[in-house]
């Protein structure tokens, strides 16, 4: 059975690097996952030769835990992957949300649409 | 059972307090969700067996039936939470002058002298001001008097209270003053004249005595809570008790004794607090090393602090904090709330505006400070200079809202408390150079996800004590009548 850790290469003082397929997961996806970590982390999303990019994570200071935020990074990659597919689905409904409230449209015929 | 047609409506959601998750939707509603729950429902496979699926519905989350008839209600409420855009900018806060009495060490502001020249707004620029004032669209107009110590340029605040009045005589705009004074040389004189002309008394205070001398020192020397108390008394006798409102700056001295604020300001006779952390300019900046202390450290005492209070209330004092009582209120009810710190676009400019001594007018306080500083980036022109249409409609406005719309913002856009919070776009600036900024990392952004995430875990706990005091400050009624015991 695979692990997590199989897919993260730690390099040691504080470089680490992650390997994501973006047959699965969006690159969008992997940018949102991405982004809450800037703060501790210098990141870079680079491609790699089959369907499926590398993010390497060097850490900005001392004092991080880098395979357990790896981890982290791969929680949120789904809640992430997640988001882009409801907003695909419903993504239009907002737009119709925010459309409507400040100048009303014809609903109706808007939601045949949908 | 089969599951019906079903639209996922659009929501931002966080995995919550272990497996749960935590929902919010465009128009404010939550909900919690198991993790079986919230896989079932976004795999469109909820059915009307599961009771989440009739909170969902009833929440607007999930739609089977009558799509147009459900937007439409969204879009209304949606409207509501963001009528402050349409009502456009009704704070205006005038600095009468930057000499002050005080030499406060997190002064916002960096005050002069209270002899200092050239730092008073004369009688001519504070009657253009309040021409521009009145140009704005906003049937509800705010005027602020800000210093600096404004007291201490009396004959122009006379004549801006004098000369707005006359002028709404015009337009029957609802007119409010509010003066921010220290209080430590107001006159009754003065305290008259706000009797007459309803102004308000806005003032600081910090704790206790000693809390309150540790930063807010006279210029000549010495502390400031004496002057301070027996003028408070002054006003109240004169004004009313409820026409003085109070704020407190939280700093190193007293962010571990914030339970000694609460009892001095309970002491004094205040309704409520503002617990509010240190701002990043002026003064508190250059003495940050001095003064500052971790976001952390301020998130987990404002929830000590919440609790004495709330416990408070319970006890039959009642008591509000206001900021809890303001998200609460996004929270839990579909209305909009000024508070142009915490908007969506910001409130800066659109909402709340401010007009130098000179003339200048800034869209925040904060960007004021700026131009103190030397960076005029948020001069959005002059009232001598500037039309109103090129100060309020060019492209310095523009690109402010634009740039601090939450629901498009990185890391915002897919917060799930991205409803209830707002954008600071000055701070932004001031922190990365940039109008929309870096969130991770971010202390503005840090602050009010712990007091959301302790806000949603009280919300999830759902004590009924809790709740009964937070519904009371909502509503304005007293505990007894949330809790149906008045006859």
């Amino acid at each position: 059975m695979k692990a997590i850790s199989d897919f993260i290469t730690d390099e040691g003082s504080g470089r680490a690097n992650i390997t994501v397929n973006t047959a699965i997961y969006a690159l969008d996806a992997i940018h949102a996952a991405s982004y809450p970590f800037i703060a501790d982390y210098h990141i870079l999303i680079t491609p790699d030769a089959d369907d499926s990019v590398t993010v390497v994570f060097e850490a900005k200071g001392e004092g991080r835990d880098i395979t357990a935020d790896l981890k982290e990074f791969a929680t949120s990659l789904i809640d992430q992957q997640v988001r882009l597919r409801l907003d695909q689905a419903n993504g239009k409904i907002r737009d119709l949300i925010v459309a409507h409230a400040f100048a009303p449209l014809d609903l109706q015929k808007e939601a045949e649409t949908l | 059972m089969s599951a019906d047609r079903q639209h996922i409506l659009p929501f931002q959601f966080s995995r919550f307090d272990g497996d749960d998750y935590l929902l919010v939707n465009e128009s404010g509603e939550h909900l919690f969700l198991g993790g079986d729950d919230f896989q079932t429902f976004i795999g469109g496979q909820l059915t009307s067996a599961s009771p989440a699926y009739h909170d969902l519905k009833s929440r607007h989350f999930l739609n089977t039936e009558h799509l147009p008839e459900t937007l439409e209600l969204v879009a209304a409420k949606y409207r509501s939470r963001k009528r402050f855009i349409s009502n456009f900018t009704s704070l205006h806060m005038m600095v009468i002058t930057l000499k002050c009495c005080n030499d406060c060490s997190y002064c916002q502001v960096s005050a002069e002298e209270d002899d200092a020249k050239g730092f008073d707004m004369s009688p001519e620029v504070a009657r253009r001001v309040v021409d521009y004032i009145f140009k704005s669209p906003s049937p509800s107009i705010k005027i602020e008097f800000q210093g600096g110590e404004p007291t201490l340029n009396w004959g122009t605040l006379k004549e801006a209270v004098l000369y707005a009045k006359q002028v709404n005589k015009k337009f029957g705009k609802h007119l409010d003053f509010v003066v921010c004074t220290n209080l430590v040389k107001v006159t009754e004189g003065q305290l008259l004249f706000f009797k007459e002309h309803g102004v308000h008394v806005s003032t600081s205070l910090d704790g206790p005595r000693d809390l309150h001398d540790k930063n807010r020192l006279l210029r000549s020397g010495g502390g400031t809570y004496d002057l301070f108390v027996k003028n408070l008394h002054e006003a109240r006798r004169i004004l009313g008790h409820g026409e003085v409102n109070a704020l407190m700056t939280t700093t190193v001295d007293n962010v571990n004794r914030i339970d000694e604020v609460i009892a001095e300001y309970v002491r004094l006779g205040f309704g409520g607090v503002f617990l509010r952390s240190l701002n990043p300019y002026g003064l508190a900046v250059v003495n940050a090393e001095d003064m500052g202390y971790p976001v952390e450290l301020f998130v987990d005492n404002f929830e000590k602090a919440l609790d004495s209070i709330i416990q408070l209330n319970l006890d039959g004092t009642r008591f509000v904090e206001f900021y809890t009582n303001l998200l609460l209120t996004r929270i839990l009810t579909p209305f909009s709330t000024g508070f142009v710190d915490l908007q969506s676009p910001s409130g800066a400019g659109i909402s709340g505006v401010i007009y130098d001594h000179d003339g200048d007018v800034f869209p925040a306080d904060e960007a004021r400070m700026l131009a103190r500083m030397g960076d005029r980036r948020f001069c959005l022109g002059n009232v001598f200079r500037d039309s109103y249409e090129i100060i309020f409609g060019g492209d310095l406005l523009r690109e402010i809202v634009a740039k601090s719309c939450v629901e498009v913002m990185p890391g915002c856009s897919s917060c799930v408390y991205r409803s209830y919070c707002g954008a600071d776009p000055v701070r932004n600036y001031s922190e990365t150079g940039d109008l929309i900024g870096r969130r991770p990392g971010n202390d503005f952004c840090k602050k009010n996800t712990l007091i959301f995430n302790m806000l949603f875990k009280k919300l999830k706990r759902n004590n009924s004590d809790e709740m009964d005091v937070f519904w009371s400050w909502i509503s304005g009624q007293s505990l007894a009548e949330v809790r149906g015991d008045t006859i």
